[in-house]
């Protein structure tokens, strides 16, 4: 865990120049003015960065990462600051690029079902914004009442709908993107005369550039909305619903599951739902969509669980309702939070049918470890959130749970998953890109970075391992190497 | 360079192009090599990287009249070798194939268990998944189920120089490093030789049911299409001019096909609500083996097209492309007949001629086509044509300039191809 240490001041100069650019206001060099900045929603990282920059369009944006190139001083471009591997921690001196003024909400064509937003607009002010219309923004991770749509653009964010409408990815229709040296391009999928650089880009953690303009697609919102709630006496039953109702061919909108730990911690909460606290697993299983047939696949999915063994199949009869069977799974991590001062949320994914027996190494790793462990996740994606209370003041509880960490995310990979579903890599998880990529992988990564980013300044030291690219040596040069047999 | 590839990987994967079935744009291969292995295939790529022999990849050979004409081919490289669906597993609604596996063989295998690829592409017959993921090719049903982007999970490649890379999972959310897949959907064969692709599966909806809508002019339709089509929740949205409905044996008027797909409940209730979405219209309802037959159709007709160009615009402006588009075939002289469809949803426009055409023709329809997409690309529309005829020391370009990211996409370039052996100058870079 990095300490919080003082970056050197701006250089004055350099201060004047980007102050008289972007105004007086917008320039932050107070020392403590810097500290909400030190860190992310991982908040066991932190470094206060020189500045912060708050630019207010796309030209200021351009005009600020210009000035910051001829210096050669590397920022990080950072929306709401929620996500979860370090990614917005300004590493090597940068400054930060905040781009919370930048929240207009430029165009909403409801003919062509799509918008053209800022990036700091946040991700359900999209939504609010589109409901008049018929229409709304499908990607919706946990914080999306404070996450941007850049930052979800920066991370592909996911959230509990992924498992029907996908990802930010399959949501974003173009962006325009200030580049590390201050050029400004329009980035489009396939299908032109371009490369899917746009489909690079969503999810490169602002190591690319800065997003600055996102058109998103927008869709109609559902006619009806089915959510139900299955407890099941094991864990087995609950993981084996989940791919009986893939494999029997329903597509729900979310299918995700909250274990006995966590529904422990939310039933002595104040958003109790009257749940079992017995049950060792719960489904939170929603249909939406067109009102005609979602009655029926409700129907049969309750039909699996019972047949799975559920103890207890519930069906939401209002609106009222729908929200307390969510409270189970939206409030988890927060009744979690209460039960110590840290909280360390995982994130990795296994092929759904490899949940029972994964899930299973998870609670032996974490007792393993006496550790206190849950589980609350996106079953249908088989993305795993295990959730570890700790309290960061107990070095020796610090370093049980780095250990279970690790190993849950090497049994992850085990059975052919990936180190990170939807947090990204960030600072976090950079030392595990080896679990899953070989050199000549990560190097291909490298190179293709340095194609937008050069220099190394947009975003310093995240997502590669920091030793591939520093010891990256370019195409020519490998070649070379390879001819002698010795590469690698 | 035959014995060198001989002595590579043996006599039995390497033969002589001038015997050869392949051909681009009428120029034969040197060598057509179908390695049976991969490592057999990156052994291919790196000595062809040193030597700076050109190499055409190819699956099924049904699109290597694709983009600009090669300089000269030295190797076509093909998956046919590599074939085979490696890995399915339908609790996870993902399936493993080797590049080289048609895309009908993947279909039937998945749909035994009632799940679906949800890519209907204008294919030939023979057609790998491989091209599919080159050319990111997808049909109607886009609208709803996405497009290679959407569907490829992950891809084994070899790079221009020889390095086996595995991009993305097998897993349906990743996001781990830079999402390198993407760019290889949709780059032609000009980043790199697929030789496996993990791929996302949707569950076979239980019923279906297609209403044609007809009229003398696509505005009615469009304006249909724009307003109560949307309330029934479509799956496809596809407008066809009269000559494409009459090749597919149905009445030659302007037709507006909508395609539901859900469970029975739902597809009884579309059927309900397409029935009365116009007051005046009684549109042709068609059940599920009929609406099978319509679409095939469809697909089969644009995949016998010899000359092709697809238009890029929104949804909102499809009517005036249709219109420029018609009246540019007519004053033109470029052939006939001329087929028209268009992705409604997704404001894309495809026109195309089954019979190839004079090159006379050929070149007044190249001036026709640099005229539209100048027009066009001020609105940040598109213009491209899959497949075209060429002619020697034309200047025409397939797809158009990328604009300002035309440094970015060398850059990829030559990080994925360094040599510079993988098509190149066929597409943009």
């Amino acid at each position: 865990m990095t300490v919080s240490t003082l970056a050197p001041p701006l250089d004055p100069g350099l201060k004047r120049a980007l102050v008289s650019v972007l105004g007086d206001d917008a320039v932050i060099t107070d020392p403590d003015a810097l500290i909400v900045y030190e860190t992310d929603g991982l908040t066991a990282h932190r470094v206060r960065p020189r500045a912060v920059l708050l630019p207010a369009d796309t030209n200021e944006v351009a005009v600020a990462v210009k000035l910051l190139a001829d210096v050669g001083v590397p920022f990080v471009p950072r929306g709401a600051g929620t996500g979860l591997s370090g990614g917005a921690i300004a590493l090597e001196g940068a400054v930060v690029l905040s781009l919370a003024r930048m929240t207009s909400i430029l165009e909403i064509d409801e003919a062509n079902q799509r918008a053209r937003v800022q990036p700091g607009v946040t991700n359900l002010r999209l939504s609010a914004a589109t409901r008049p219309f018929g229409l709304y923004y499908a990607p919706d991770p946990s914080s999306q009442s404070v996450c941007t749509i850049g930052g979800n653009v920066a991370e592909n964010a996911g959230g509990p709908h992924c498992l029907k409408y996908g990802t930010t990815l399959n949501h974003i229709l173009g962006v325009r993107v200030v580049l590390p040296d201050g050029t400004t391009v329009d980035l489009e999928g396939s299908g032109g005369a371009s490369y899917d650089l746009l489909g690079l880009f969503v999810g490169s953690e602002g190591t690319f550039g800065t997003v600055t303009e996102i058109t998103t697609r927008l869709l109609p919102l559902p006619e009806k909305v089915e959510t139900l709630l299955a407890q099941f006496d094991t864990i087995d039953g609950a993981t084996t619903a989940v791919s009986a109702i893939i494999a029997r061919g329903l597509l729900p909108a979310a299918l995700e599951m909250v274990d006995r730990e966590a529904t422990i911690a939310v039933e002595s909460s104040v958003y109790a739902a009257g749940l079992s606290t017995e049950a060792a697993a719960s489904l939170v299983i929603e249909f939406d969509g067109p009102a005609a047939g979602l009655d029926e696949d409700a129907e049969r999915a309750a039909a699996i669980c019972r047949e799975m063994g559920a103890s207890d199949v519930r069906r939401a009869r209002d609106d009222n309702e729908r929200q307390r069977l969510w409270y189970a799974r939206k409030k988890a991590f927060g009744a979690m939070g209460r039960l110590a001062p840290d909280l360390l949320v995982q994130d990795a994914v296994v092929p759904r049918s490899r949940l029972p027996d994964v899930l299973a190494s998870v609670y032996a790793i974490g007792h393993a470890h006496g550790l206190r462990l849950c589980n609350v996740f996106h079953a249908g994606d088989g993305n795993l959130h295990p959730v570890i209370p700790f309290d960061r003041r107990d070095e020796d509880s610090v370093r049980r749970v780095r250990l279970a960490s690790r190993e849950i995310v090497q049994a992850c990979v085990d059975a052919g998953g990936t180190i990170t579903g939807e947090h990204g890599v960030g600072l976090d998880k950079q030392e595990q890109m080896p679990l899953i990529f070989s050199d000549t992988e990560m190097r291909l990564m490298c190179d293709v970075r340095r194609v937008f980013n050069p220099r190394g300044l947009a975003n310093p030291a995240k997502v590669l391992p920091v030793r591939t690219c520093r010891e990256w040596i370019g195409p020519a040069t490998r070649r070379a190497v390879a001819d002698t047999g010795d590469d690698e | 360079m035959i014995d060198r590839l001989i002595e590579l990987i043996g006599e039995d994967a390497v033969s002589r192009g001038e015997f050869a079935a392949f051909h681009i744009h009428g120029r034969r291969p040197a060598a057509v090599v179908s390695p049976w292995t991969i490592e057999q295939a990156a052994a291919v790529l790196r000595v062809c990287s040193e030597n700076r022999w050109i190499v055409e990849p190819a699956g099924g050979g049904t699109w290597l009249d694709w983009g600009r004409p090669p300089g000269k081919v030295d190797v076509l490289l093909s998956a046919e070798r590599l074939a085979g669906v490696t890995d399915y597993q339908p609790a996870d609604l993902t399936v493993t194939v080797a590049a080289g596996t048609p895309l009908h063989e993947i279909a039937e295998t998945v749909s035994a268990d009632r799940q679906t690829l949800g890519l209907d592409p204008a294919v030939r017959p023979g057609a790998t998944i491989g091209a599919v993921i080159s050319h990111a090719s997808a049909g109607p049903l886009r609208l709803s189920m996405g497009t290679p982007r959407d569907q490829v999970l992950g891809v084994q490649i070899v790079t221009g120089d020889g390095r086996v890379v595995n991009l993305g999972g097998r897993v349906v959310k990743n996001v781990a490093g830079y999402d390198l897949v993407r760019l290889v959907v949709g780059s032609r064969g000009t980043l790199g030789f697929i030789t496996r692709a993990h791929l996302r599966l949707r569950p076979e909806p239980e019923e279906g049911v297609t209403a044609l809508y007809h009229a003398d002019s696509a505005e009615p339709l469009l304006e249909l299409a724009a307003g109560p089509v949307t309330r029934v929740w479509p799956a496809a949205v596809e407008l066809v001019s009269p000559a494409t409905a009459n090749g597919i044996g149905r009445e030659a008027r302007w037709t507006l096909a909508v395609r539901c797909r859900g469970n029975g409940a739902f597809v009884a209730e579309a059927t309900r609500r397409l029935g009365g979405l116009l007051p005046s219209v009684n549109p042709e309802v068609l059940d599920q083996a009929e609406e099978n037959r319509f679409w095939d159709g469809l697909g089969n007709l644009e995949a016998r097209a010899a000359v092709e160009v697809g238009f890029g615009s929104l949804p909102s402006r499809l009517g005036l492309l249709i219109r420029s588009g018609e009246e540019r075939i007519r004053n033109g002289d470029v052939g006939e007949p001329w087929h028209m469809a268009a992705h409604v949803g997704n404001g894309i426009l495809r026109m195309w001629l089954v019979d190839p055409i004079s090159r006379e023709r050929t070149e007044r329809l190249y001036g026709l086509i640099d005229q539209a997409r100048s027009e066009l690309q001020a609105d940040g529309g598109s213009v491209i044509t899959p497949r075209i005829d060429s002619i020697p020391d034309s200047t025409f370009d397939p797809f158009g300039h990328p604009g300002p990211v035309f440094d970015l996409m060398n850059g990829i370039k030559s990080a994925f191809d360094p040599a510079g052996v993988l098509s190149p100058g066929r597409f943009t870079v």
